[in-house]
């Protein structure tokens, strides 16, 4: 495949099945003769996306408000699953009492708690905050406790020796050894968070790309919901970047030949 | 970089058993060795023999079910600082440096790092590897990892230096260097060393005593006095003291392997 050698190559690759994707779509619409208020034609809703962000900007109060309820219940969620996550993996006694209890809590659907949260909380970003802390905690979660219980046993048998202690063993062994499996969790869970966001704004009806989803699919204003998506699947895929980027930096041995 | 206060390892009478899927095992059995200090001793025994046992008892990853770890005399517990551990994998940290992994043991015992640098600066010549400080170990072979991982064993000035097979995992060329290169580091900074092997060559070629393990339990069969003057070198390997005292050591070990 000399064609795709170089690094454009590589980008124009990447972007091969998006643009089949929208072929494919504009397509059907064509073909089948589907109204533009059931489904819009890529460049109906190329035209509302561009008129939302530039000519009126209409979009941009609904993007930023996804974005920053979704980025705080994340930062939320997150924070909170590898703090429970390291401490559960570094105790026995405390995983025995918590972890059944993680597990069951993980059992519910968290969307089922929605109306729940949102009767505590109120109608205000808090709620969102919540929700989206809670769904995407388990995946975070998960990646922590089992990226810190795989450390090898000859590192820590080799803090033993040192007569390290148990929170030195968990800052210079255990925690670095999970990097790369924690930022696996997050990119879960940052998925995650997107639908908790969504959810919670399709029940609230305040703002954010939900609340726009519901009202204006509602409103027969298919262009709409469908430019709203769009704007949800680009939000998901710069954090998915941000945080494969993040993780090539930070967790730079990963990957590399011959492992210590 | 010679070290002030060197100890005598002893182990007397030490038995271990551990509860296994078939019952009770016994690893060891009326163990006794002193090791004096300064001295090189190699262990050598078949697989299975405890020899792992012997390294997790020194270096305080075991307790004895009887019998007793010494240091000049008084039963030790727990691990120590001034025992040394080279594992046979490196063991290093992927995230830290050579030099970082050097000052390792400093760092996570809430020493001054700033400190150790000097120390950690010439292990890492002594090992040959100053050019490579601020290698990661994945940009490093093999070989040099293992250099590295000896150059922590000794950051802390240990009196007692125990190596777990730490060139097992290398190819034969590198081995042969690395174990010249072990004399030349330990006549230099001159701790005990208890050198666990099943390398009759390296054995012979290191110590000033070979103690032979039997099969599982462990116990002490023969302890073989190495008369090779030093320092040693590869023509060494080619005398016919060595080859003699080789033999010797090959007859007593295929005894302990039915």
């Amino acid at each position: 495949m000399t064609m795709f050698a170089n690094a454009a190559g590589d980008f124009l690759r990447r972007l091969l099945p998006i643009v089949l994707l929208v072929a494919v779509w504009w397509a059907l619409v064509w073909a089948l003769d589907v109204p533009s208020r059931l489904m819009p034609s890529p460049p109906e809703v190329g035209r509302r996306i561009y008129d939302g962000l530039v000519v009126t900007g209409d979009l941009w109060a609904h993007l930023w408000s996804t974005t920053e309820a979704t980025l705080l219940g994340f930062l939320l969620g997150g924070g909170l699953a590898i703090v429970v996550g390291s401490t559960l993996a570094m105790s026995r006694t405390l995983e025995l009492l918590a972890y059944p209890l993680v597990v069951l809590i993980q059992s519910v659907p968290k969307v089922s708690v929605a109306p729940l949260i949102l009767l505590w909380a109120g109608f205000d970003i808090r709620s969102t905050v919540i929700l989206v802390a809670l769904i995407c905690f388990f995946p975070i979660f998960v990646g922590t406790f089992v990226g810190v219980r795989a450390a090898p046993p000859v590192l820590v048998d080799l803090f033993s020796t040192l007569n390290a202690g148990r929170f030195a063993t968990f800052l210079h062994c255990n925690l670095p050894h999970a990097a790369g499996s924690i930022f696996a969790g997050m990119e879960v869970g940052w998925g995650f968070a997107l639908v908790g966001c969504v959810v919670m704004e399709f029940i609230t009806g305040l703002s954010g790309a939900g609340f726009l989803i519901q009202n204006s699919a509602n409103n027969l204003d298919a262009e709409t919901a469908v430019a709203a998506m769009v704007l949800l699947g680009v939000l998901g895929f710069i954090g998915g970047a941000l945080l494969q980027q993040a993780k090539r930096r930070l967790v730079f041995w990963e990957g590399s030949a011959r492992h210590g | 970089m010679r070290g002030s206060s060197k100890r005598t390892l002893g182990l007397r009478d030490v038995s271990v058993s551990y509860e296994s899927r078939r019952g009770p095992v016994l690893a060891l059995e009326h163990f006794n060795l002193e090791v004096q200090p300064s001295s090189f001793v190699s262990v050598l025994g078949p697989s299975g023999c405890g020899k792992s046992t012997l390294v997790k008892l020194v270096s305080g990853l075991l307790k004895p079910t009887t019998g007793a770890v010494c240091f000049d005399g008084k039963p030790a517990v727990g691990a120590r600082d001034d025992v040394g551990v080279a594992f046979q994998q490196a063991a290093l940290l992927p995230w830290k440096t050579a030099m970082e992994n050097v000052l390792l043991p400093i760092r996570v015992t809430g020493q001054s790092v700033q400190a150790a640098l000097p120390r950690a600066r010439a292990l890492l010549e002594l090992v040959g590897l100053e050019a490579f400080r601020d290698r990661y170990p994945f940009e490093l072979s093999g070989g040099m990892q293992q250099r590295v991982s000896v150059a922590r064993s000794l950051i802390r000035d240990p009196s007692i230096l125990v190596m777990d097979e730490p060139f097992a995992a290398l190819d034969a060329m590198t081995r042969e260097n690395l174990m010249i290169e072990l004399q030349r580091i330990w006549q230099e900074m001159k701790p005990s060393v208890l050198f666990i092997t099943h390398s009759i060559q390296e054995a012979v070629f290191l110590s000033d005593r070979v103690i032979v393990m039997s099969g599982r339990p462990g116990r002490v069969i023969e302890d073989v006095a190495i008369d090779l003057p030093r320092p040693r070198d590869r023509h060494t390997l080619g005398t016919p003291r060595f080859a003699e005292l080789s033999a010797q050591l090959r007859d007593m070990f295929d005894r302990t392997d039915p």
